[in-house]
């Protein structure tokens, strides 16, 4: 089986990690998305919370303004727009915060996607492996003779595999990113968080492959 | 609609970089979690993975230094559960012979065990979530 | 700002369309962060709405009286 060599996988993935974010303004990452899969219901009502605030500008302003009402008292009249809203009689509210100085503006992160896009992108990765697997001739070629070989053929070798996936699964929510989100995105900015994870997990799989290389 | 045909072409060139760099053999990925001990020592065959994802994340930094520099990519601190959990994802990594990604690429390559993988990841996923709220483990944004 | 968890946080445009909209900032996220349903809700565990307002009530299109023309 021949692989493609270092010199193009590595500008290949770092290429898509950093168009990712260009052209979607999200971090890549595939386990986030996967994990929001295993609450469906909850990600749905999400989604729908999320969707209220995609509404036009003039209705949000318009319901805010009549929250913020109801929360604050009066608000300044119609007509002084800009000026710091009128103080309730009992409390001395300081005025609203100036904005920043004006640093190069870059990319803003966008909103959480829908689960019908998140969808689309777990389905997309499966059918970019179908394509390869499809041009190299391979497509239901089984899990390879390096996995037989360690784990076995039968019931054993897919408990190792259920065992990993949970791993896996509750590994990337509790460090919060996975060999894409992590490793790729996260370290591509030198994010302290990423940096650590990455050189830990990396380290706990070698730990663990010369374990299943000694043991199976 | 155009959000949705981004997602789907990133995605499938994702999927076929990860095939086509062995990122979804199992084998492979032992390989490259093994560097070289047990199998013949520190050739560019059994150093080729590893060699990638260095490669990879050295030039995002500079993909990223040079196209997106002043962005606000959401930032990942050091947590609690940031040890742990990538002692738990890498030990699993190696097991599975799969991340994520890469689980969802190998049923895509017909390697219908790997359904099993999947499986176990959202299970995993959703333990964690149970747990979280079960222990009152607090999120620390509203994004992630 | 006070509130540890203000970053992504979707409220925050929301909160820019308008100066007057500056109170709610002023008066969670910068002092009593801690009386946010938003943090508190974050605090269990549990994913956040993104239409929770820190006063607990949702922001909802449907149902508001159209404003005074």
């Amino acid at each position: 089986m021949t692989y493609w060599p270092f010199w193009i996988v590595a500008p290949a993935l770092a290429v898509l990690t950093v168009g990712y974010w260009i052209a979607l303004r999200r971090p890549l990452g595939v386990a986030g998305v996967l994990a929001r899969f295993s609450r469906i219901a909850e990600e749905a009502e999400f989604d729908r919370g999320a969707a209220v605030l995609q509404a036009e500008q003039a209705a949000l302003e318009a319901a805010m303004a009549q929250l913020t009402a109801e929360a604050f008292g009066e608000l300044a009249p119609a007509g002084t727009e800009g000026a710091a809203p009128l103080a309730p009689a009992s409390t001395e509210w300081p005025a609203p915060p100036p904005e920043p100085a004006k640093a190069p503006q870059g990319r803003v992160c966008a909103p959480t996607p829908t689960l019908t896009v998140h969808a689309t992108f777990l389905v997309s990765l499966a059918l970019g492996g179908f394509v390869a697997a499809l041009v190299r001739g391979t497509f239901g070629e089984g899990m390879g003779k390096s996995f037989a070989a360690h784990l076995g053929a039968g019931p054993r070798s897919l408990l190792a595999l259920a065992a990993g996936g949970v791993l896996v699964g509750f590994g990337t929510s509790l460090c919060g990113g996975c060999s894409a989100g992590h490793g790729l995105t996260g370290c591509g900015r030198l994010m302290p968080g990423s940096l650590l994870a990455t050189v830990v997990f990396f380290a706990s799989a070698v730990a663990a492959s010369l374990l299943i290389g000694r043991l199976a | 609609m155009r959000t949705h045909l981004s997602v789907a072409v990133l995605g499938v060139t994702l999927g076929v970089v990860i095939s086509a760099s062995g990122l979804s053999d199992w084998g492979e990925v032992h390989r490259m979690f093994s560097l070289g001990i047990g199998q013949g020592g520190f050739t560019l065959d059994n150093l080729r993975l590893a060699l990638a994802f260095g490669g990879a994340v050295v030039l995002s930094v500079v993909g990223f230094r040079a196209f997106a520099r002043y962005d606000e990519i959401p930032a990942k601190p050091v947590r609690a559960g940031t040890v742990p959990g990538a002692i738990l994802f890498g030990a699993g990594w190696a097991l599975a012979g799969a991340c994520p990604g890469a689980a969802l690429v190998q049923i895509g390559e017909g390697k219908t065990a790997a359904f099993v993988s999947l499986a176990g990841m959202l299970a995993g996923a959703w333990l964690h979530d149970a747990l979280r709220k079960r222990l009152g483990w607090a999120r620390h944004s509203c994004i992630d | 700002m006070k509130c540890p968890n203000t970053q992504g946080c979707p409220l925050f445009p929301l909160f820019r369309m308008k100066s007057s909209l500056g109170v709610w900032q002023t008066h969670y996220c910068e002092n009593a962060f801690e009386t946010c349903a938003r943090y508190q809700l974050a605090q269990q565990g549990v994913r956040v709405p993104p239409n929770l307002l820190p006063n607990g009530k949702e922001l909802n299109l449907a149902g508001l009286t159209p404003p005074a023309s």
